[in-house]
């Protein structure tokens, strides 16, 4: 349904070209979920904002690539056509449900507003039902009351649920949710992701969620593309990622998380340094510079997704052997290095 | 390790709501509500909750940005509320805090050398300003000789947290209020901080009260933990005791709400769901707070209040008329 090729998005700053997004292609099949994992400066928020155009142009650029959505480039569309995109096939929810409200209009006038963008001709009582099948869909009680209250009105969790009720106004194909539940308290989280779930049974829609949370793409995703400093550095299914881990960044990741599920040493396992500066970033491989497993030939040059498994595919120059032979090396180390 | 550093007696901290054009009092937010804790020297307590219940305004309380509005917090076995603004200025060398966000606790136009050496300024205690703020830079993972004359913007998050962490230990303090430290930062940076306050206790013998809505963070560093519902203490206990026998039905809910990374574990778990949305502290309920909530409530948990009684052997106290006995758990899920 979404095709992404070789997409280049780059940022014209003040201190130079940043570039965001450097090189990333994958698909997103109808009514399946993608989770794009990374941390803060990898590029997954840009990303997700370029597949529907929105990131302010300048300082954005495209200097590569197309954005396939249906057959067509979203990049070579005119403005017209990409309002009608947005909202009626592709529809985003994001991180800060506090400012994503107009906190002048009631929910019930914000919702009417994005049926009536897409559909002029529908009668102003059907309108007024299909604001009320949508906020009971998405699980706000009272809906019939609740169409006259202001944003201000609603806690944080129940402003979530009004914009993904305004995200499916239009029945869209595609679903892009960016950081959907980072602001909420888990509690609210299970329930807004216990949502997006049943949605999507009752819709079909393909949903695109960006989080930093491994826990939450574990919980939702079928398939998840990892991100580090503008590029993909693996991508597999949900099992490739957690159980046949084939990058040394993914696997670090996952090791430096404090788990609940298990009990676990002392000291929690670090990944050494910081995120990558996007102006200069390292030469070779991004992650070389916080990569346990460095060898010279990480500097000299960046390596290219290569397949690890059927759709399961990694950016290191080890093969899946030598990186379990390299992990098996260093955790022998570690325990070493407890005990001496 | 066994004598309390800090005490909180049955303290009340309320807001009062104002309406109208008279500005009339007419009610009260009871952000913290009859809460009981204590923490021994060179243990961390952690205290958990969700936005809005309270966490925040006790640690305020307790480094004295926030009168209470009734009860006790004692110091070394001292009454801080009643002291003078003299005594609290020479008590503010033994507490220090360490804020969530690293970007707008740090003023911008200050050297990171001279916002390290603030605290030590203020209290004079050092001759050799720069040697010393040296020392904490070393200390902390921080590069003297590089960072010293940069500024903020040009760290990244974790760097700044590592700043504001030499600043809080600038003067030796006994105890560090940790409010949210690593929430606002990168997971692969997340458990470095972790790792730093970790070797800094140990190093220094400090004390930490750290408040963070994250158990699994929670799990890594406290040694006692207390988990907070609208103002109250809903359940307390050791660390160990805590995570394998939570009893009461609100933690039993937020174990169950965070996502384990492992897909296999997270899609095949029992899920305590949460009904409803929290309710306003200015109104909350009567009875246990919970008890709209809560899946086990039962008639009297809306008229009687659940008393923190200890449950068991360990030093484990529960909020709660019918706790969860975890053998009953066991049972549910097999079915």
């Amino acid at each position: 349904m979404l095709e992404v090729n070789d997409l280049k998005v780059h940022l014209d700053t003040d201190s130079g070209i940043v570039k965001a997004v450097d090189g990333v292609s994958f698909t997103v099949e109808a009514g399946k979920t993608i989770g794009i994992v990374g941390e803060s400066g990898s590029g997954k928020s840009v990303l997700a904002m370029s597949l529907t155009q929105l990131n302010p142009q300048p300082p954005a650029f495209y200097p590569q690539g197309e954005i396939l959505f249906e057959g067509k480039n979203v990049l070579k569309r005119t403005k017209k056509d990409l309002r009608k995109i947005r909202g009626n096939d592709i529809a985003m929810i994001f991180q800060d449900p506090m400012s994503s409200l107009n906190p002048v209009f009631n929910i019930g006038d914000q919702i009417k507003e994005a049926i009536r963008t897409h559909d002029k001709k529908m009668s102003r009582q059907d309108v007024e039902k299909k604001v009320i099948e949508l906020l009971t869909d998405v699980g706000i009680p009272d809906p019939k009351r609740r169409i006259n209250d202001y944003p201000h009105q609603f806690s944080g969790g129940m402003r979530q649920r009004v914009l993904i009720a305004i995200a499916l106004a239009c029945k869209p194909k595609l679903l892009i949710a960016d950081e959907p539940t980072t602001a909420l308290d888990v509690t609210i989280q299970a329930q807004i992701l216990e949502l997006m779930k049943d949605i999507q049974k009752k819709y079909g829609t393909a949903i695109i969620i960006i989080t930093h949370d491994l826990g939450v793409v574990a919980n939702i995703a079928d398939k998840i593309l990892v991100m580090y400093a503008g590029r993909i550095v693996e991508e597999g299914s949900v099992h490739d990622i957690f159980y046949r881990t084939s990058m040394p960044y993914t696997w670090s990741l996952l090791r430096s998380l404090p788990r609940l599920d298990i009990d676990e040493s002392e000291r929690l396992l670090t990944i050494k340094g910081q995120p990558p500066d996007l102006i200069h970033p390292p030469e070779g491989c991004k992650f070389n510079p916080r990569c346990p497993f460095v060898s010279p030939e990480c500097l000299k040059m960046d390596p290219p997704l290569t397949e690890r498994g059927s759709n399961h595919r990694a950016a290191c120059i080890l093969s899946n052997e030598q990186f379990e032979e390299a992990k098996q090396a260093l955790i022998i180390a570690e325990r070493k290095g407890v005990h001496s | 390790m066994s004598e309390p550093l800090l005490q909180i007696r049955d303290l009340n901290v309320h807001f009062p709501v104002k309406e109208g054009i008279f500005q009339k009092t007419t009610g009260h937010v009871k952000a913290v509500n009859g809460v009981d804790l204590s923490v021994n020297k060179g243990e961390t307590l952690g205290i958990v909750g969700e936005s809005g219940c309270g966490k925040s305004t006790l640690a305020r309380t307790i480094i004295g940005l926030q009168k209470p509005t009734s009860g006790d917090i004692l110091f070394e076995g001292e009454s801080l509320p009643n002291y003078s603004a003299k005594q609290m200025r020479a008590l503010r060398r033994d507490i220090q805090m360490v804020f969530q966000d690293p970007f707008t606790s740090l003023n911008p136009r200050m050297k990171v050398g001279d916002t390290i050496a603030a605290p030590l300024k203020a209290y004079k205690t050092t001759n050799n300003l720069e040697h010393r703020v040296k020392e904490l830079m070393e200390l902390v993972g921080l590069k003297p000789d590089d960072h010293y004359n940069r500024l903020p913007h040009e760290f990244s998050g974790g760097q700044r947290q590592r700043i504001g962490i030499a600043r809080a230990i600038a003067l030796e303090p006994k105890l560090i209020i940790c409010d949210e430290p690593v929430s606002a930062l990168d997971v692969s940076v997340q458990a470095q901080v972790i790792n730093l306050l970790e070797d800094l206790q140990k190093q220094l013998n400090l004390t930490y009260v750290f408040i963070a809505h994250d158990l699994s963070v929670i799990k890594h560093i406290a040694d006692k933990v207390a988990v907070m519902y609208l103002g109250k203490v809903m359940e307390m206990s050791d660390s160990l005791s805590f995570y394998k026998n939570a009893q009461h039905p609100y933690t039993n809910a937020l174990l169950s709400a965070i996502p384990f990374p492992d897909p296999e574990k997270e899609r095949t778990r029992q899920r305590i769901v949460l009904r409803g949305e929290l309710p306003s502290p200015a109104d909350p309920p009567s009875g246990c707070v919970f008890h709209t909530r809560c899946q086990f409530a039962r008639e009297d948990c809306k008229t009687n209040t659940p008393p923190l009684k200890q449950k068991g052997q360990n030093e484990h106290y529960v909020a709660c008329f019918y706790p969860i006995e975890r053998e009953q758990e066991v049972k549910q899920t097999k079915l």
